[in-house]
């Protein structure tokens, strides 16, 4: 069963040209039921995170002010976003997601989150998009609930995972791989355990060649007992920011050896969507549905 | 009065007759047949391109996966190498070459780009090191040169070369040849043993 992790709140109206392709979820979400890559027996409806597992990451004093819609304006810029009650809600719901997806993941072996993967969430502040940091909340519920003590994130959005990064700089249970635009945002990198910084303009051959080969070592010799995998289609050559060369199908290439990695180790893998800004919304869309039917196809 | 001019005095056009030299040399006298030359800046886009058309070139020889998947993998770290470490020349350009050529159904890669002459000696003795290491010594340099390790355009010296030893099967063949009194042109040789 692919479980999938999806609300109608993950659709924050944002202003008119605002650059962040808020209804890619909306999209994808129909998409995904349209062709009947997912019934909706696969979707689940989370609800908002407790605060419980969202202090075991973030400081208390930064998510009070999140909630209480204190951040100053320049703390906003950071973000991309205005701050609004409905904005906090819809994060506090992905984190909920992708946490629900962690559980569903140790039963059914993967389990995926049409939003998600907000990898540039500090403890104590918000970037690029990001409030919260949903992997690092769910690993630190993994590592509590479940007793778990190897998860590694994946990163391969184009963007640097530098809020995750610095998240477990100090914390070897988790294990975070980042492969990035290195001239990309952000322009100062936090430091994963393995990051491969991507020239501009490389292109299928030698991305998916770079990702085997470090995913292949990471794999032999940290030997997780739990994968996140953020899959941002922002790599795609079409991206308005990505600045590498991947074709769609080089995407899907990149999907398909993540999961064949984590299903041939018979470890759960949690899947959060991450960024993707081609102009043409359909591809964004066509790409991320690509994900969703790898996963049916491989783990199902 | 004569005057003594060197046609070849920039280092780019040294660099361009090395590559020259070695090009003739291996299609007259060892009949190589050339699958990939280029001389001056291994742009990113000039690896997408060469790497499609390498791939293309050994399936029309009928190489099986397994091989053409080291070659490729060797193809890459020569490149990235290059662009990581070759040093610069007068122009500010990181003139270098490289070369994909199989030789009585062998095939052989050559790498090369400038380098201070200062690093000679520390590349020299790194590339022995690897040399006089059995290929499972290799493979544990190559991990532990992984992990806990930021890998980067700049950083992960050495560690192409690693990759480069492990999937030839092979000993690196390197020289350098002086090119002024601040830099030379330093090659490596990957001859992929089946």
């Amino acid at each position: 069963m692919l479980k999938t992790a999806f609300a109608e709140r993950y659709v924050h109206p944002l202003p008119e040209n605002h650059r962040f392709p808020m209804e890619k979820y909306d999209l994808l979400y129909r998409q995904l039921l349209y062709e009947g890559t997912l019934e909706s027996s696969n979707i689940f409806i989370p609800d908002s995170i407790a605060e419980e597992w969202i202090l075991k990451v973030h400081d208390k004093s930064y998510l009070d002010k999140l909630i209480n819609l204190e951040l100053t304006s320049k703390e906003q810029r950071k973000t991309g976003f205005i701050l609004s009650k409905d904005l906090v809600q819809r994060e506090l719901i992905i984190m909920e997601g992708t946490r629900l997806c962690s559980q569903f993941a140790l039963e059914f072996g993967v389990a995926l989150n049409i939003a998600g993967g907000t990898h540039h969430a500090f403890r104590n502040r918000g970037e690029g998009f990001c409030l919260l940091n949903d992997f690092a909340i769910s690993a630190h519920w993994l590592m509590n609930e479940v007793r778990l003590d190897k998860i590694l994130i994946i990163d391969l959005d184009v963007h640097q995972g530098n809020g995750t990064a610095s998240i477990f700089q100090n914390d070897n249970r988790v294990f975070t791989f980042s492969m990035h635009g290195a001239n990309n945002y952000p322009l100062y990198k936090e430091k994963s355990n393995v990051d491969v910084g991507l020239e501009d303009a490389i292109g299928d051959n030698e991305y998916l060649y770079l990702l085997s080969k470090n995913l292949d070592e990471i794999l032999t010799q940290f030997t997780p007992q739990f994968i996140f995998y953020q899959c941002g289609v922002d790599i795609l050559d079409s991206d308005k920011l990505g600045r590498l060369n991947v074709s769609i199908q080089g995407c899907k290439e990149r999907d398909k050896i993540v999961f064949n990695a984590a299903k041939s180790l018979g470890v759960p893998v949690v899947c959060a969507m991450g960024g993707g800004y081609s102009p043409d919304i359909k591809v964004i869309v066509e790409a991320h549905a690509n994900t969703f039917r790898l996963a049916q196809n491989i783990f199902i | 009065m004569l005057q003594s001019i060197n046609i070849f005095s920039s280092v780019a056009d040294k660099v361009k007759i090395q590559h020259e030299t070695l090009r003739t040399k291996l299609v007259k006298e060892e009949k190589a047949n050339i699958i990939a030359s280029h001389y001056g800046v291994i742009s990113q886009d000039l690896i997408n391109r060469l790497a499609d058309t390498i791939e293309d070139i050994l399936l029309s020889f009928g190489e099986d996966k397994t091989k053409i998947k080291r070659i490729f993998s060797i193809f890459i770290e020569g490149c990235r190498n290059i662009r990581s470490h070759g040093s610069f020349d007068e122009q500010n350009q990181q003139t270098a070459f490289i070369m994909v050529i199989r030789v009585k159904g062998v095939y052989q890669l050559y790498f090369s780009n400038l380098i201070d002459n200062n690093d000679i000696e520390s590349v020299n003795a790194y590339i022995e090191s690897i040399n006089d290491s059995n290929l499972v010594d290799i493979k544990l340099m190559h991990q532990s040169s992984l992990l806990n390790y930021v890998q980067n355009q700049k950083d992960g010296s050495g560690s192409g070369l690693l990759i480069m030893r492990l999937r030839s099967f092979n000993q690196l063949n390197s020289n350098f040849i002086n090119i002024n009194e601040q830099l030379s042109l330093f090659t490596v040789k990957v001859e992929v043993l089946n």
